[in-house]
């Protein structure tokens, strides 16, 4: 061998070239792969949203209904305008925060917040409505009861 | 001998011909797998869509439909629905004669006395309730609305009002009304509404869409804004509006557009009824 070509390695220059081109092709496949699992589970994220989003609309609605069915002590209707009191409904995979609001004239807002998961999804949904604290005629005597006011519901919370 | 073994290393006509029907006939069944394949696809991406409108139209329709009185719905033809959308509740801080002023819509507690899903305007309807003269509603028109960071009156010792959001000047609204509201006293609930149409317009891309109109109390109509699309026409058995028996009782009812010809027809439904609404508490 003569000593010229000792001196010029082409082979390589050549080496170099097909392992930044390996690199490359590694990293737009992993893209494509990424792309193509984020595109797959986006219809898996947008149920399990709309999932979690219905339980939490559900605890609201249901943390109402219980406070409905509860039986209001006195001291609500004996309370300043103003004074709030909260309590908080828990579940396993919600839980519900009930605010309520004495407007005096045994009147009370009542706002509640909740929350529920669906996998790592969070969902929020809130509700607001206003009630009457009356005595009870059915129940025994002294005994108080809300009541909705006539010809309105409650109000979902943007 | 060395002509032999070079004849074997190569293929007769028979094999040739063999082999390329076997070959045909597999990829006419990978063709055919594939075809169906396709078409399934298409068919679940059309079904997924369908579903997403529908679960849009839900979400829209149900908030909205929740939060209206009742006895206030009004169907037009079977195409649009108009029913007074809620703005916003709050309670009465200060109501003197035509004017109320409603407590800020942020407080330092955290739990502020309004709620609003927009900003109160001239020719939305106020109701409050009278909490002493029976408990009943009244209603009054806004014929200006103004936000006054000094209170205009609203004060801490009415109690919704803290003396954090007071030093902190937390805008109050101050609403003239057309007439005084019976029994706008302090505390009194209150909300604020806004006559809504939800119609079905096909739009200039030649799309059902389920759009929304502000309409004033005159019934006057703003340009429609498309809420949900697209949906299938009311001749193609699409979305429709329909009251059934109780007049408490609304019951809308959607079908998913044909979107391929080629394809069995999908039929997704939704079915939005409000039931057990009494006017009257019993």
């Amino acid at each position: 061998m003569r000593a010229s070509e000792l001196r010029t390695p082409s082979h390589g220059l050549r080496a170099g070239f097909a392992l930044a081109l390996a690199l490359f092709a590694l990293v737009v496949l992993t893209l494509l792969v990424g792309l193509l699992f984020d595109a797959g589970v986006q219809e898996v994220r947008m149920a399990r949203g709309q999932v979690a989003s219905a339980r939490a609309q559900a605890a609201a609605e249901s943390a109402f209904a219980d406070l409905l069915d509860s039986r209001p002590d006195s001291g609500l209707v004996l309370a300043t305008r103003g004074t709030a009191r909260q309590s908080t409904w828990a579940g396993p995979e919600d839980t519900a925060l009930v605010v309520l609001q004495a407007l005096g004239t045994a009147t009370v807002r009542v706002v509640i917040t909740a929350h529920a998961w669906s996998g790592a999804i969070r969902a929020d949904a809130g509700a607001v409505a206003f009630l009457r604290v009356l005595r009870d005629s059915a129940g025994p005597p002294g005994t108080l009861r809300f009541q909705r006011l006539p010809g309105w519901w409650w109000a979902p919370i943007p | 001998m060395h002509r032999v073994t070079r004849a074997r290393r190569g293929m007769t006509l028979a094999e040739l011909l063999v082999a390329l029907v076997l070959a045909a006939i597999v990829s006419a069944a990978v063709a055919a797998a594939l075809s169906g394949a396709e078409r399934q696809m298409r068919r679940a991406v059309a079904a997924s869509t369908d579903r997403r409108t529908l679960r849009e139209a839900e979400l829209v329709l149900s908030a909205e439909l929740r939060a209206a009185p009742a006895d206030s719905l009004r169907l037009l033809g079977d195409t649009a629905v108009e029913f007074p959308g809620l703005v916003g509740t709050s309670v009465v801080c200060v109501g003197a004669g035509n004017v109320v002023v409603l407590p800020p819509a942020a407080a330092e507690s955290g739990a502020p006395y309004s709620v609003w899903r927009a900003r109160p305007e001239v020719g939305d309807m106020v109701v409050a309730f009278d909490t002493l003269g029976g408990g009943h509603w009244s209603t009054a028109t806004v014929d200006s609305v103004d936000s006054r960071p000094d209170g205009a009156g609203c004060l801490p010792a009415s109690g919704l009002l803290s003396a954090a959001d007071s030093v902190a000047r937390q805008a109050a609204l101050w609403l003239r009304l057309d007439r005084a509201l019976t029994g706008a006293r302090t505390g009194a609930p209150l909300r604020v509404i806004r006559r809504a149409r939800y119609v079905l317009l096909r739009g200039v891309n030649h799309e059902w869409t389920l759009s929304y109109r502000r309409c004033d109390p005159g019934g006057a109509c703003e340009a429609s804004q498309p809420v949900v699309g697209a949906l299938a026409s009311a001749a193609d058995s699409g979305l429709v509006f329909a009251l059934q028996t109780s007049p408490t009782r609304l019951a809308v009812t959607l079908r998913t557009p044909l979107r391929e010809p080629g394809l069995p027809r999908e039929t997704q439904r939704l079915s939005i009824a409000l039931r057990n609404r009494a006017t009257a508490d019993p």
